[in-house]
């Protein structure tokens, strides 16, 4: 038996696993190799300070905080417990609570475009109605039906405010909204243009050469001459009129939005909405001017109130009836221009005797 | 030691079968069953937490998780092995568990004073081979413990444990076995490799 052998072996002697010829190989090595012999003693040393180790007992009461732990439940029955038990008077209370952060939450949603522009705007706001006849009176170039139109008094020849104006924005036009539009005349509600250019808080004339309002582009089929008068698309519209102001710059895209309000009573809905408008500062453009015509028994006109009374108005028409498109977003600025039809709720069907 | 597993077998029977009583109740959510099975094998286990660990209030903190982790495996004791073995099983692997949580976070290891970094380290084990030390043996059998308790811990775990439980708890090769899932020529072979490497750690102190 070599060194190697030897020290292989010193677990199995240590532990009285080695007996026989193995043992006795192993025992007469250590006589006679002293190296082996001090490995062999290192090794015990090894073990007997291993032994000397012992026991190490935990701190005094060790055993109940143990069981305390195990008798306690876990922490999602814990967590139950505390929101549900007493569950008579816990359960209403959350309940309750519950609601009450709901009403909470859509008040805060319905309120927060006014909240959003108030954020947004720190200074003080110039009421637009006020400084309207000036400026109105200071656009010269406006035609007198669009004059009138703005003025609020109903004209004949204008054709109604054709849907496809509204470009790529149609695709943000909810969808029950759309679903109403394909069977009726849609509204619209167009954001004006950036507040320092809003040609509808405050119309201005546009200097020489400068390019054509876009807001005017979508409106004039009532300012053709009689004999060319016909619908006209607004996108058609704009062409033309970019092609007379040239060099026109691409004009800045309109953001609108369509409403339609179905109502048992077309007449007093419209009567309502023109005192409501008239109260809140706005006016009507009446017709609404846009390319397809309004069928019979609808009202078509567009109503440019300031953006802060835009909740109100959702208010009041949802009073009035059934309203469609009010999800669009009201523009950030002074006012918003809506374009509404009102139609009759279709009466219902006679019972079959 | 609380109770030592390879004792005197007739011992042994008793107290599994006391074992055996105390666990039929603990498993039905008997509070002062667990509470006897603690006290009767919670020195052996704080032991093993302890030696593995290195560290009081972590050993303890182990210690109660192994408890409470047999607790709630109680119903799946299949009675096939004695209690001891199945909650040395735990109480190893959950040690072995942590130690390998904390080799993936490695934090600052703390050694006390007595750990010598370089030097002379002097003839420490010299008590071991002499009961008979002069006036201070009480103070030098302290560092010595100290000393081992801290090389133990520079080992791998794997060799750790199989040092803890042969040499420390006292167990049989065929208890260290089924314990650690391993072949009886691989414990025989871990455990002289375990053993050989401390004493090459435990050289420069000689």
């Amino acid at each position: 038996m070599n060194c190697y052998d030897a020290s292989a072996r010193f677990s199995e002697l240590r532990d009285g696993r080695l007996s026989g010829v193995g043992r006795t190989e192993l025992e007469g090595h250590l006589a006679i190799c002293p190296a082996c012999r001090r490995e062999w003693a290192h090794f015990q040393e090894t073990i007997e300070a291993l032994h000397g180790l012992g026991a190490v007992e935990p701190r005094p009461g060790f055993a109940a905080r143990v069981r305390e732990q195990a008798e306690r439940p876990p922490w999602h029955r814990r967590l139950v417990r505390r929101l549900f038990v007493p569950w008579q008077v816990k359960l209403p209370l959350e309940a309750g609570a519950l609601v009450l952060l709901a009403i909470g939450t859509v008040l805060i949603y319905q309120r927060s475009p006014e909240m959003r522009q108030v954020v947004e705007r720190p200074g003080p706001q110039q009421p637009a109605v006020p400084v309207e006849p000036e400026r109105r009176d200071a656009a010269p170039d406006l035609t007198p039906a669009y004059k009138k139109a703005r003025e609020g008094k109903p004209s004949q020849q204008v054709g109604p405010l054709k849907r496809g104006a509204s470009g790529s924005r149609a695709d943000e036009v909810a969808p029950q909204a759309k679903a109403d539009l394909d069977t009726s005349v849609g509204a619209v509600v167009r954001k004006p243009p950036p507040p320092e250019k809003s040609p509808l808080a405050a119309p201005s004339p546009p200097p020489a050469g400068a390019p054509a309002d876009r807001r005017e582009t979508i409106l004039p089929s009532s300012s053709l001459p009689q004999s060319e008068a016909r619908p006209v698309a607004p996108r058609e519209a704009e062409e033309s009129t970019q092609a007379l102001s040239a060099p026109a710059p691409p004009p800045a895209p309109q953001p609108f939005r369509i409403m339609t309000l179905r109502t048992r009573d077309v007449a007093v809905a419209e009567e309502r909405v023109r005192e409501w408008v008239q109260q809140a500062g706005g006016r009507l453009l009446d017709p609404s001017p846009a390319g397809e015509p309004i069928p019979s028994g609808q009202r078509a006109f567009s109503v440019v109130i300031p953006t802060q009374a835009v909740a109100r108005f959702d208010a009041l028409l949802a009073e009035l009836g059934q309203l469609f498109g009010k999800e669009q977003e009201v523009p950030r600025s002074n006012e918003a221009l809506i374009s509404l039809t009102i139609s009759p709720k279709s009466p219902p069907p006679a019972k079959s005797e | 030691m609380a109770e030592e597993p390879s004792a005197d077998p007739q011992a042994q029977a008793v107290r599994q079968d006391d074992d055996l009583v105390a666990i039929e109740r603990a498993s039905t959510g008997d509070g002062d069953a667990f509470e006897m099975l603690v006290r009767k094998h919670q020195t052996w286990v704080f032991t093993l937490a302890y030696r593995m660990l290195g560290d009081h209030a972590e050993a303890e903190e182990m210690a109660q998780e192994i408890f409470l982790k047999a607790f709630r495996a109680l119903k799946r004791f299949e009675r096939k092995s004695r209690f001891s073995t199945w909650l040395y099983s735990i109480a190893t692997n959950h040690c072995l568990n942590q130690l390998e949580s904390r080799r993936r976070r490695p934090r600052v290891q703390e050694l006390n004073g007595s750990a010598r970094k370089g030097g002379n380290p002097g003839p420490l084990l010299d008590q071991v081979a002499d009961p008979t030390a002069g006036a201070d043996q009480a103070l030098e059998r302290a560092d010595l413990q100290r000393l081992v308790q801290e090389q133990l811990l520079t080992l791998t775990p794997e060799h750790r444990s199989i040092l803890v439980l042969r040499d420390i708890q006292g167990l049989t090769y065929e208890e260290i076995g089924e314990i650690l899932r391993l072949e009886p020529g691989t414990v025989r072979s871990r455990l002289h490799r375990a053993r050989m490497e401390l004493k090459e750690r435990l050289q420069p102190y000689r």
